[in-house]
């Protein structure tokens, strides 16, 4: 297929990677400038004017060096000036073309393809980058790789948009707790930079006298304004739209635009997470379970679908992915686990804290006793009762559904035909009381989901459900049924 | 629960016998890597020789136990069955674990032999499927066996279509 021309990237790439690059070179230039004396000035300013051209130059021989094809079979990417680089990606290997803008591309109505073989390891080489092409281009490309629709041909139904209310949800999940240890670094490291050392004196004054509950608020206000600027940044005009293959495609943020693609086929099911403060909050938050998605960069789940929402919305959208009403996805009703997984959810939970409360009260100089014994207690017990509320799990026409957990607790739907195989696990404990805790293993999301604490039997009837007959060979009646595999 | 109730066959194949031997060997070799840093303490630092004598001696029982027991039970517990439709495997000592993976979801059949398992002539066989966490390693087969049953495995994979997701 040589017939395919090699084509270049927009022609604004010209200004933008030298502007961009120049910018970064900045603080470098600043320093050159201000720092030293007045004999050397004219060498000083030669050495600066000297990197600002190379750093122009180097940035606009980018667009020169830089070509792409897009064959019938491969895209082809060319790159280098010294080093040339050549990269290829099979088309039917693509899983993934997300669009990405950064300001300055946005300015100049330009967008970054990045296109993903799904692949979990090999870094750079799983993925190609085109920075950049026209945004309408971008758009079509996307659509060929991935072989969708045109967007905009027809009206993409929408499954989500932003609600500016959902902002009340951003202070309650974890990553609020990430924003204000960096900004106070941050606080920390800029004070350093201006040698701000304030003497022994001056702390001993002002911070000595600062009542304690000030330093609470501040990390207080620090954490909701954060978290607000965070998910501004990350969800402004959030949009979910349901793709024509059956696919997902998720459109976010404010300064760097961001386009996830989630092909239909690729989905094997939603999971709804409600970590315990967004729970408190009447909250939660939906993914999808796609195959050959990783994390990306910032840590964060890229099968994300939306972000901490009202948990009612979070099911309808939830819901929605799979194509399903709420009473068949997430809001299954779910069967009640056998009492000795419950009664497990007590010992499990009050055990440590018994053994903690135990050692706490023998230590004879152990402060606050009488504080911290009874709080433990409690929360272990609250902890254990809320850990018997979630556990359940259902098995529909389609769907095999898992729900447990206190902390997070994890309502996961998994398609039955993304069942690739199984994992049955029984420890000393567990045998005594008769249970099993059955994964079914899948090539989507975390790689395995767990029913928790299930009845031997009914592991077997539900790996027998799913994929009829892999056990068959193995399954023998009689006995005493406590444990798994009988010698 | 005292009624009959279904449950679960072994699966008929035990691996190599010799496949103590080698867990024996691991678990000696796994006492004396504990070992080491206590001695270097004992040495360095002869304030605490005394309390190193005491751990040191404490590792080397629990070490013994682990080797004269663990090893027999892996043996007794450790099996293994291709059928038809899927690879099982059932391992653990105190834990039970069985895996299956169906036959049309398997993606790769390694045989990896370590210096170890290679002194007493046996191979691991590690099927692995698209999960992250769905591969299954079948651990000290008899080395013919191995090659013999990865081949089988391989045969029986190559035919089907699709990427096994």
């Amino acid at each position: 297929m040589n017939e395919d021309p090699w084509l270049r990237l927009d022609r604004r790439m010209l200004v933008v990677h030298p502007v961009v690059d120049l910018a970064k070179l900045v603080p470098v230039l600043l320093v050159i400038a201000i720092t030293g004396g007045s004999t050397d000035d004219r060498w000083r300013l030669g050495l600066g004017v000297a990197l600002a051209v190379a750093v122009l130059v180097f940035g606009a021989s980018r667009w020169f060096t830089t070509t792409y094809r897009i064959g019938a079979d491969r895209v082809e990417l060319r790159t280098g000036l010294l080093r040339r680089h050549h990269h290829a990606v099979h088309r039917d290997r693509i899983r993934t073309a997300d669009l990405t803008a950064n300001p300055a591309h946005r300015l100049f109505g330009l967008a970054v393809v990045r296109v993903g073989t799904g692949r979990r390891e090999g870094g750079d080489d799983a993925e190609l980058t085109l920075d950049a092409v026209r945004r309408g281009e971008a758009e079509r490309l996307r659509a060929l790789l991935l072989g969708e629709a045109l967007p905009g041909q027809a009206a993409a139904p929408e499954l989500a948009r932003l609600r500016w209310s959902w902002v009340r949800f951003a202070p309650l999940t974890f990553s609020a707790l990430a924003v204000v240890g960096a900004v106070w670094f941050g606080l920390l490291r800029l004070a350093e930079e201006f040698s701000f050392r304030p003497g022994r004196q001056v702390i001993e004054e002002t911070a000595g006298r600062a009542p304690i509950w000030l330093g609470a608020v501040a990390l207080l206000v620090t954490a909701v304004v954060g978290a607000a600027v965070v998910f501004v940044e990350g969800w402004w005009g959030y949009r979910l739209t349901r793709a024509d293959d059956g696919g997902l495609v998720v459109r976010r943020g404010l300064l760097t635009r961001r386009t996830l693609s989630l092909e239909g086929r690729r989905i094997r099911g939603v999971e709804l997470d409600e970590p315990l403060l967004v729970r408190l909050g009447r909250g939660a938050r939906p993914l999808a379970l796609t195959t050959g998605l990783r994390s990306d960069g910032s840590g964060e789940h890229v099968g994300a679908v939306g972000p901490a929402m009202p948990r009612r919305e979070a099911h309808r959208v939830a819901s929605g992915v799979l194509g399903l009403v709420e009473e068949d996805a997430t809001r299954t009703p779910l069967v009640r686990h056998p009492r000795a997984a419950l009664t497990r959810r007590v010992t499990r939970s009050l055990g440590p804290a018994l053994v903690v409360a135990v050692v706490l009260l023998a230590l004879p100089e152990a402060p606050a006793d009488g504080v911290v014994v009874p709080i433990l207690l409690v929360g272990a017990a609250l902890l254990a009762v809320d850990r018997i509320r979630s556990l359940g799990h259902a098995l529909t026409r389609d769907h095999l559904v898992a729900r447990q957990g206190a902390w997070v607790r994890r309502t996961v739907v998994l398609r039955r035909g993304g069942v690739i195989g199984w994992r049955l696990e029984q420890s000393l404990t567990q045998r005594r009381a008769g249970l099993v805790t059955l994964h079914a293993v899948t090539a989507a999301g975390r790689g395995r989901y767990e029913v928790l604490d299930v009845d031997t039997a009914r592991a077997l009837e539900l790996v027998d459900d799913v994929t009829p007959g892999l056990l068959a060979p193995f399954v023998i009646d009689g006995g005493e049924a406590r444990s798994l595999v009988r010698r | 629960m005292t009624s009959p109730a279904p449950h679960l066959r072994t699966p008929a194949h035990q691996v190599s016998p010799r496949a103590r031997f080698w867990w024996a060997v691991r678990s000696g070799l796994g006492t004396l890597v504990l070992l080491v840093p206590q001695a270097a303490v004992a040495w360095f630092l002869p304030e605490l020789a005394r309390l190193m004598v005491l751990t040191g001696v404490a590792t080397v029982v629990l070490g013994v136990a682990h080797l004269l027991v663990v090893p027999r039970l892996r043996y007794a517990r450790h099996r293994w069955e291709v059928t038809g439709d899927a690879v099982h495997t059932l391992s653990g000592w105190l834990r039970l674990e069985w895996r299956i993976a169906p036959i049309s979801r398997v993606q790769t059949v390694d045989t990896d032999r370590g210096p170890l398992q290679r002194a007493f002539g046996l191979s691991s066989v590690t099927v692995t499927t698209a999960s992250s966490s769905g591969a299954l390693t079948i651990d000290g087969l008899d080395a013919d066996a191995a090659v013999t049953l990865a081949e089988r495995l391989t045969r029986a994979t190559e035919h089907l279509g699709g990427d096994a997701t």
